[in-house]
């Protein structure tokens, strides 16, 4: 059987390369990213380990901020606790780092800002060799001073940057100008030939450090070297006996392993969207390669009689069509790895801006080809197990005879378990948006799985009349190429059903993504329109981390364009008492780590006055006109959520003060700004927080009647630029739209990498489309024989793909407008409002269609190339 | 029966010398040597002969199927070797009718569409009238609207022979029209052809292996190796069985 289920796919080469096309696109996408994310995490990891592994131990406080974006934020600890470390036996040296988040400029004074890139770090330099953890470049030094810093090798590289040159940048506490004394970077396995880097790094000395950074004397951990012979486990024994009480101490493997796992969770955020497209087209491969191999079998209906005839069992022709599918599997994957190879090399280059990569070609790993195979090959099996099944039925007299139309009635089964999907999705979507299931976005990807299988499995049922449906226009414009294109798309309603579906796939994401943004769009339209109306101007400080020191706010206020500053500040809080929290604590305890477990969430602080007079607050209840101090607001939903109530209390969790009660002085319905769901004054928010959160974030102005914004915008950017040259000033209206466009490019993003499954789908389209013509080989024959011209036979296949095509094009259609409305109504808290736009959905429809014309050309060409004698005497 | 002998109408289609080679070298065949033949308007010829003898490339050449080697086929008087693959599919579609043994007809169209499938691909309207004729003709009134799943092998070949009709050809060309009948439908549907020719004045060629059926033509032609050997005028099962056994078959 093995020779024939090989002869059986060579001597089917055409097919084996369509069918194996949707599986090469898929496998391309999951190994090339498999084998990009295993390049940086080794990167990473080497840079971590290189940068830490003079670190024995590391001694730190132990009050948490936990937070969604990033390392949890932690108190300072003062500078006794060092004095402390010093003194304890098996320490050769101590020394306490600081770190924080400047905004640099370049030469022209434009701000560093990598959208998607790197964060730009400022440490404090330290002379031991062992903690320093980088290398200077030679002819460098280590800063001294306060306008003297070290700049990263990548940094100066990208902008040009040298030992001797004037470096600005804005820090917590201010502005500041150094000069460059010193290039330095990791020397990743003590190579110091070619100095890497993770993050943009600015080197200052501690003094410089703690100012700048809002630290008085402390530090944010102390990394500790043990002396000859001291192990790091007992170094941390004996740490841990010293130290004070909020104190913690990790051995240096413990601080490297958790650096590297924080940096590998920002890192899956990137590649783990680009994973989810591939399994996406995986999960529409299946589709495709189901229908071919069902198509197939078919087809050889008389040729797997032949071999039960002749003596094949069942489970041999089980076995000769599963070995084919084997077959065509890894001959696909294996090319599917090839081409991720490739991708991954491409994705090296488009992820260059965020960390140094190794140069040359990005070594394939065995995970990625293993999981490529795996995947690959198991779609295929999988995809092939059903028709492969139902070739063992095939009884061995199975008539000769006529392709004739399938009729055949929908089975009960399909019925049941087609509306079960149908229900379960629905459902399981339903309770996952409703948290009453907690599956985050997995639940709803399996939900809507399940929704796209039922339209295949029900599909049978309104595929041939959708088709039709669709079909009789152009039937009464076309005449009869139009009407055999439309019966030939209808006479196979499960193949059409399943076809359609794969599409209907692609599309119905596209068109979720599409409602989404104009969702967005329209908020953030209707927010300009309304509840920012009376802002004028907005000085922002870019993405990332950071932000102003007061400077700007004072200058702001005293301008004679300006009527009313409002900066706002943010800050990551833990509220204690809310439903959320208390499940946390269900989960993990009271406690962590001696710090209260809570919900992780933010918060900003606004001057009230200012921000009363500015923004329309939307549905407040009470009306009020001030947060006093130890107050706030919160959403409406949110509080209606925990079953808060304006006078309610709100326990919130500082590092720095502990716990808070504040009263909830009113309740919001829509979110504004920031989007925060929690709003206190800055006196309050200043008070608790911690000093990376002592800047302003935002500053919203509202000007004087009658100044022009144009006017007072040229008029302050310049003043601006002297004391925050990192900050950017526009009107409110450029600032959304500024924020807008990065929407757009995520979103265009994401149609980039739908498209690669609506391809796989049109693939499929395609190869149902030629399997179908071979079929009707005498049925073409024949029409040319009675007097069909080619372009009418082209034409008609065309139509007949145009119609499958948007068959699956409007199911799609009608599948994304639902789960859009859907989520989008599951995002009300957020201020949004679904919004279907016509013009969207015309253009997706035609798109469709317009794929049917390009997906028909090969079949088109094969099917008017048929040799009608040939056709009409094979009998 | 007409006396075709004395018929002198216009001629329908004709072979010139026509001859038609496969292949080349060793392996060539010769399967149309120099036949010249002509076939009269309203007249019913039923081209007979062994397996091999060129009857059905001599067909399809006349129907403007297949190309000769050398020669020329004359269709209402034009010669198809001047004309391009498109005009050849036209041609097809309005001057010649089709019944062939089987798959005869597409099976997503009703029987209607089916009949009249070359006007429509045409884009002409048919003649209402003799569509009704041809209908009632091979009784096919109460089954326009049938699939030919829906229908029986022998109504499948009545609707082709409706088709060939409808659309008033120069000449129908028959394949064996009742080869994958059983003997009573197929003499139904020959009785149907034959009042075409007597009553509705159609010119119908058919290639045959049957001499029952060959007994319903106005004439026979005998083809063996390519050539015409014999030819029958007022034939009738039993003459064409004899004349067959004369020439070996």
């Amino acid at each position: 059987m093995f020779r024939v289920a090989l002869k059986s796919v060579l001597a089917r080469k055409r097919r084996l390369l369509t069918t194996g096309l949707a599986i090469v696109l898929s496998v391309a996408f999951i190994s090339g990213t498999l084998v990009i994310t295993a390049l940086i995490d080794n990167t990473l990891a080497s840079l971590i380990g290189s940068t830490y592994q003079g670190i024995d131990a590391v001694v730190r406080s132990s009050n948490a901020q936990e937070s969604d974006f990033g390392q949890p934020y932690r108190d300072p600890i003062p500078a006794d606790t060092l004095k402390l470390v010093r003194d304890v036996n098996g320490v050769r040296a101590a020394e306490g780092f600081i770190q924080g988040y400047p905004t640099m400029l370049d030469k022209s004074g434009d701000r560093v800002q990598d959208t998607f890139g790197p964060p730009t770090l400022a440490l404090n330099w330290v002379e031991d060799v062992a903690l320093k953890g980088s290398q200077l470049e030679p002819g460098g030094r280590g800063p001294n001073g306060d306008d003297e810093v070290v700049l990263d090798v990548r940094t100066a590289k990208d902008y040009d940057f040298a030992v001797g040159d004037k470096l600005t940048a804005q820090f917590p506490a201010g502005l500041r100008t150094f000069t460059i004394v010193g290039l330095a970077g990791i020397a990743v396995d003590g190579d110091t030939e070619d100095l890497a880097t993770g993050a943009r790094v600015l080197l200052l000395d501690q003094k410089t450090a703690q100012t700048l950074l809002n630290k008085a004397d402390g530090f944010d951990y102390i990394a500790v070297a043990a002396t000859e012979g001291t192990s790091q486990t007992d170094l941390r024994k004996t740490l841990k006996l010293v130290v004070p009480t909020n104190h913690e101490v990790l051995t240096g493997e413990q601080f490297i392993a958790e650096s590297e796992a924080a940096i590998s969770k920002i890192i899956s955020l990137f590649t783990q969207p680009i994973l989810a497209f591939g399994f996406i087209s995986v999960f529409v491969g299946i589709f495709v390669i189901y229908n071919t191999f069902s198509i197939v079998v078919a087809q050889r209906t008389r040729e797997l009689a032949l071999l039960r005839a002749v003596g094949a069992g069942r489970g041999q022709i089980l076995g000769a069509v599963l070995l084919e599918a084997v077959l065509v599997g890894l001959i696909a994957s294996a090319l599917g790895v090839v081409f991720g190879w490739a991708l991954a090399y491409g994705l090296k280059f488009a992820l260059g801006g965020a960390i140094t990569l190794p140069d040359g070609v990005p070594a394939l790993t065995v995970p990625a080809v293993l999981v490529a195979l795996a995947v690959g090959v198991g779609s295929t099996v999988l995809s092939a197990l059903i028709p492969g099944l139902r070739a063992t039925t095939i009884p061995p007299v199975a008539a000769l005879g006529a392709v004739a139309i399938d009729r055949s009635n929908m089975s009960l089964s399909r019925k049941i378990s087609g509306t079960v999907l149908l229900v379960g999705g629905i459902a399981l979507m339903g309770l996952v948006l409703n948290e009453t299931l907690d599956l985050g976005l997995a639940g709803i990807g399996i939900g809507a799985a399940m929704i796209f299988l039922s339209v295949a499995t029900l599909g049978p049922v309104f595929a041939g009349p959708l088709a039709r449906a669709l079909g009789s226009p152009i039937q009464h414009l076309r005449g009869i190429a139009g009407r055999i294109g439309k019966e030939n798309a209808g006479r196979n309603p499960k193949r059409t059903a399943v076809t359609a579906a794969a599409l209907s796939i692609g599309v119905g994401l596209v068109t979720v993504v599409a409602i989404f943004a104009a969702s967005i769009r329209g908020a953030t339209e209707s927010q300009l329109s309304n509840q920012l109306a009376a802002i004028d101007l907005v000085v922002d400080t870019g993405t990332g981390f950071g932000g102003l020191s007061p400077e700007a706010t004072e200058m702001l206020r005293h301008r004679p364009e300006v009527e009313a500053v409002n900066p706002i500040r943010f800050s990551i809080v833990s509220i204690l008492n809310s439903k959320e929290a208390k499940e946390n604590r269900a989960k993990d305890g009271a406690t962590k780590n001696g710090v209260p477990v809570g919900q992780s969430d933010f918060m900003i602080g606004v001057d009230p006055k200012a921000a009363f007079a500015m923004v329309r607050f939307d549905g407040l209840t009470p009306p009020v006109t001030d947060i006093a101090d130890d107050e706030v607001m919160v959403l409406a939903k949110t509080a209606a959520d925990n079953g808060w109530k304006a006078g309610d209390t709100v326990k919130v969790w500082f590092t720095t003060t502990g716990e808070q009660s504040w009263k909830i002085a009113s309740t919001f319905t829509t979110r504004v700004g920031n989007g925060a769901e929690f709003i206190t004054n800055l006196n309050t928010l200043n008070a608790n927080t911690t000093a990376e959160f002592k800047v302003d974030s935002t500053i919203w102005i509202k000007l004087r009647d009658g100044v022009p914004p144009a006017k007072a915008l040229a008029a302050i950017k310049p003043e601006l630029k002297k004391i925050a040259p990192t900050a950017g000033l526009n009107t409110v209206g450029d600032y959304l739209g500024e924020r807008l466009s990065i929407v757009d490019s995520v979103v265009n993003l994401i149609y980039v990498l739908l498209g690669l499954s609506i391809v796989v789908a049109l693939v499929g389209v395609g190869n149902t489309i030629s399997l179908s013509i071979y079929e009707r080989t005498r049925e073409l024959g024949l029409l040319r024989a009675v007097g069909m011209v080619r372009s009418q036979l082209g034409e008609s296949v065309g139509w007949e793909s145009v119609i499958i095509a948007f068959a699956g094009t409007v199911l799609g259609l009608v599948i994304g407008v639902c789960l859009a409305i859907i989520f989008v109504n599951a995002l009300d808290e957020q201020g949004i409002e679904p919004i279907v736009n016509i013009s969207t959905i015309v253009v997706i429809g035609a798109l469709g269609a317009a794929a049917g014309v390009l997906t028909a050309i090969r079949p088109a060409i094969r099917a008017t190339r048929v040799n009608v004698l040939a056709a009409i005497s094979s009998v | 029966m007409t006396d075709t002998q004395t018929w002198a109408g216009t001629i329908a289609a004709a072979a010139v010398r026509a001859t038609k080679v496969y292949g080349s070298g060793d392996t060539q065949v010769v399967a149309l040597d120099d036949v010249s033949a002509e076939f009269n308007d309203g007249q019913f010829t039923a081209i007979m002969g062994p397996s091999g003898s060129g009857k059905s490339t001599l067909m399809h050449c006349l129907a403007g199927l297949d190309l000769l080697s050398s020669g020329s086929i004359l269709v209402g008087g034009q010669d198809l070797s001047s004309l391009s693959e498109r005009e050849l599919t036209l041609l097809r579609r309005d001057k010649i009718g089709f019944i062939f043994q089987a798959f005869n007809l597409i099976p997503t169209l009703s029987a209607l569409e089916n009949i009249t499938l070359p006007m429509d691909l045409g884009s002409t309207k048919p003649d209402a009238a003799w569509l009704d004729t041809v209908i009632d003709t091979v009784g096919l009134r109460d089954r326009l609207s049938h699939r030919p799943s829906e229908l029986s092998g022998g109504q499948q070949q009545r609707v082709a022979v409706a088709r060939a009709l409808a659309s008033q050809p120069q000449i129908i060309f028959a394949d064996e029209p009742t080869g994958n009948l059983d003997s009573r439908t197929g003499n139904e549907i020959l009785t149907f052809m034959r009042a075409a020719v007597d009553e509705l004045r159609q010119t119908i060629v058919m290639v045959t292996h049957d001499p029952n059926a060959a007994g319903y033509a106005d004439r026979v032609i005998f083809l063996a190796d390519g050539k015409v050997v014999d030819e029958m005028f007022g034939p009738t099962a039993a003459t064409v069985l004899d004349k067959m056994k004369m020439l070996g078959d």
